[in-house]
């Protein structure tokens, strides 16, 4: 068991590895979320029915939801590849952890963004001071913070060791943000999905917002997949492989990612 | 599964929270095709560097094309400090 780990990890941490092999997941997540984002925002802001106290604006959930969830689980995967990296000094892990740096941010501001504007007819503010709200802003800094610290530094080694300890560092602030809601008693209400109790919604509710979440997590590995991509291209492009990868192509098309990894 | 709303004018209305819900909507989306757009542009660009490393190569291998040398030396010499 732990011999098919070591070398399924090992070939993973392979640059050539990872673009051959990470070229199927990409388009795999890339159908999920064709099919799975519009069927489950469709489904959400016109069929799920109204809700009694909120209104209609509780439709805002389902991008909220699943944005904010992409935007920690972004992080924590960060983190994991960050671990990879100082440990087993594998590049692939920074090629990982600075390509979806700017997803995560991007979804981070998204739930941040839609949270403001759902605030206002519910809460009547755009913004408030609330624990839930000041993480998921430090959330967003941190982001910043790994982008930042990446240009700033030259050498790519050096810059890919500093943003795995920003990103191990920073993910004290997950769980910061998961009982936040918990912990202190704010305007942000708790958890409306949770794995381990039933949903506090009905189905016709929370079905649709579980359709967004799996859109919107596939939607997230698409981009992380074909952002790493990149980057080992860019990395590699001394290499031979790359080379005739490269001469194969003939005009580069963004939408069949490299036809010619497979020759 | 029904239409929740009565009319397709009650939709767009989303009861009176229609700018709320379709801001959110319109500027999320266009975050998220941002995104997408700018992770295309990248892989273009990774793949032009590379060409532009294998024109390079030509040059220097052949010695044709002097008047592109001092073209092609000099995108080597940006491109190598970015590495």
């Amino acid at each position: 068991m732990t011999a098919v780990f070591k070398r399924w990890f090992h070939r993973w941490g392979s640059p050539k590895w990872f673009y051959d092999r990470g070229r199927r997941w990409q388009h795999i997540f890339t159908f999920v979320a064709l099919v799975m984002v519009p069927l489950g925002v469709v489904w959400g802001l016109a069929f799920a029915p109204v809700d009694y106290q909120q209104g209609h604006s509780y439709r805002i959930i389902y991008l909220h939801v699943p944005a904010a969830f992409v935007a920690q689980s972004c992080y924590i995967m960060m983190a994991v590849a960050g671990v990879v990296s100082i440990v087993w000094r594998m590049k692939v892990a920074d090629v990982v952890l600075i390509s979806a740096a700017p997803i995560g941010l991007s979804f981070c501001f998204i739930a941040l963004f839609t949270g403001a504007v759902w605030g206002k007819p519910t809460w009547g503010t755009w913004w408030i001071w609330d624990a839930r709200l000041t993480s998921m802003l430090i959330l967003l800094f941190l982001y910043v913070g790994i982008m930042a610290l990446y240009s700033a530094i030259e050498d790519l080694a050096a810059a890919g060791r500093a943003c795995a300890l920003l990103a191990i560092v920073g993910v004290v602030n997950i769980p910061i943000i998961k009982y936040s809601v918990d912990w202190w008693n704010t305007l942000h209400q708790p958890a409306s999905l949770k794995l381990t109790e039933k949903p506090s919604m009905p189905a016709e509710m929370w079905m649709p917002l579980l359709v967004c979440i799996i859109g919107f997590y596939a939607l997230f590995l698409a981009l992380v997949f074909l952002r790493t991509r990149n980057e080992i291209i860019r990395r590699e492009r001394r290499t031979l492989w790359v080379r005739s990868l490269v001469a194969g192509t003939g005009v580069p098309d963004a939408n069949n990612s490299g036809s010619g990894a497979q020759s | 599964m029904t239409f929740a709303f009565d009319s397709l004018e009650a939709f767009f209305a989303m009861g009176k929270h229609g700018f709320y819900v379709w801001l959110s909507y319109g500027v999320g989306f266009a975050v998220i095709l941002i995104n997408i757009l700018l992770a295309k542009r990248q892989r273009a660009q990774a793949f032009e560097q590379v060409r532009r490393l294998a024109r390079l190569d030509a040059v220097s291998a052949g010695g044709s094309e002097p008047s592109a040398q001092g073209v092609d030396s000099a995108s080597a010499a940006r491109d190598a400090s970015q590495s």
